[in-house]
């Protein structure tokens, strides 16, 4: 799931010249992902009134180990968990974004998964919707944290970002000059979709299940539930 | 900060019990390039260890286990650091 750097090329290796698609697709993904980063940052500092420093480094370190982890499938394909719903869920919707684009940073960095000009598109398919997918939950399960019907949320939400997740990456890489030239959208949107349609199902029965496990016997721990109720101070 | 440190323990564990079994094949991403004859493009940084992989073990398995186990801990650290500076301050 992770872009790197490689598929885009803002100057053109052989004429040497600007190359808007691959530049205006890395500037967009920048200018969206920033600001919800920021934004995440100040809610975060403004919401919470007990630290959060535990849950954090204990799920962004779950969130790497479980992004190292790939499973088969259709076509010779593998895919990972991405963990944003969960992160979501446990730590809320803001510090979920924080997370996330910290486990993206050390890929990065240390493992080279993921570029730094595409930093902000693997930010964007990742952090913002794994965090904004609290939302879904919240929505669909009408702000209650109980029953049936939450439970549900929590699979549908996380089958959904997943499939936006890799919709988005799709459509990132299939605007890029070096995929333009050999089919583009045509090409990158519905093997993304296809692929991750498939990732989203695992991520939903695991994010369903973990969930339901940390609430039933560390209820403490998922801090983010206690986002359910608009406004409240955590 | 007892569970905590099991916790850590535990998903260090299981991804050292997992990581054998999980698939080989290419990444969605790295696939894609496949599909269209190959994205041949250097990478602009290499990290420093790419492909989650130990320049200094052999053993491809252990060269993973010991890269994830040091990304692990990388993460954590990091993550304590992130913890502390969006968490509340104390009143004194």
């Amino acid at each position: 799931m992770h872009v790197p750097d490689g598929y885009f090329n803002p100057i053109n290796p052989v004429t040497h010249v600007v190359n808007i698609s691959d530049v205006s697709v890395l500037a967009l993904t920048w200018a969206i992902a920033l600001p919800f980063l920021i934004y995440a940052w100040k809610k975060t500092k403004s919401t919470y009134s007990q630290s959060i420093t535990a849950s954090l480094a204990v799920m962004s370190a779950l969130v790497f180990v479980v992004q190292m982890l790939n499973f088969p499938v259709a076509g010779g394909t593998s895919v990972h968990i991405l963990g944003g719903t969960l992160l979501a869920l446990v730590l809320g919707p803001y510090p979920a974004m924080l997370s996330m684009t910290l486990v993206l940073g050390m890929q990065a960095v240390f493992f080279a998964d993921g570029g730094f000009l595409t930093f902000g598109a693997n930010v964007l398919n990742m952090a913002v919707i794994g965090g904004l997918s609290f939302f879904i939950v919240r929505f669909l399960s009408r702000n209650q944290a109980v029953g049936k019907r939450f439970v549900l949320s929590i699979f549908a939400a996380a089958l959904i970002s997943s499939v936006l997740s890799g919709l988005l990456t799709g459509v990132e890489i299939g605007l890029s000059q070096t995929f333009t030239n050999v089919g583009g959208l045509g090409i990158t949107v519905p093997s993304m979709l296809f692929w991750y349609s498939a990732e989203g199902l695992a991520e939903a029965l695991a994010t369903m299940l973990l969930v339901g496990y940390l609430f039933r016997v560390q209820p403490a721990f998922v801090v983010g539930l206690k986002f359910m109720r608009r406004g409240e101070r955590i | 900060m007892k569970n905590q440190v099991k916790l850590i323990a535990l998903i260090l564990l299981a991804f050292a019990l997992l990581f054998p079994l999980t698939s080989k094949s290419p990444d969605a991403v790295e696939n894609l390039s496949i599909l269209v004859g190959g994205v041949n493009h250097a990478p602009t940084w290499e990290g420093l260890m790419s492909g989650y992989s130990v320049a200094f073990v052999s053993n491809s398995y252990f060269s993973t286990l010991t890269a994830g186990v040091f990304g692990t801990l990388m993460v954590l650290v990091v993550a304590l650091g992130l913890g502390k500076a969006i968490s509340p301050k104390k009143r004194t």
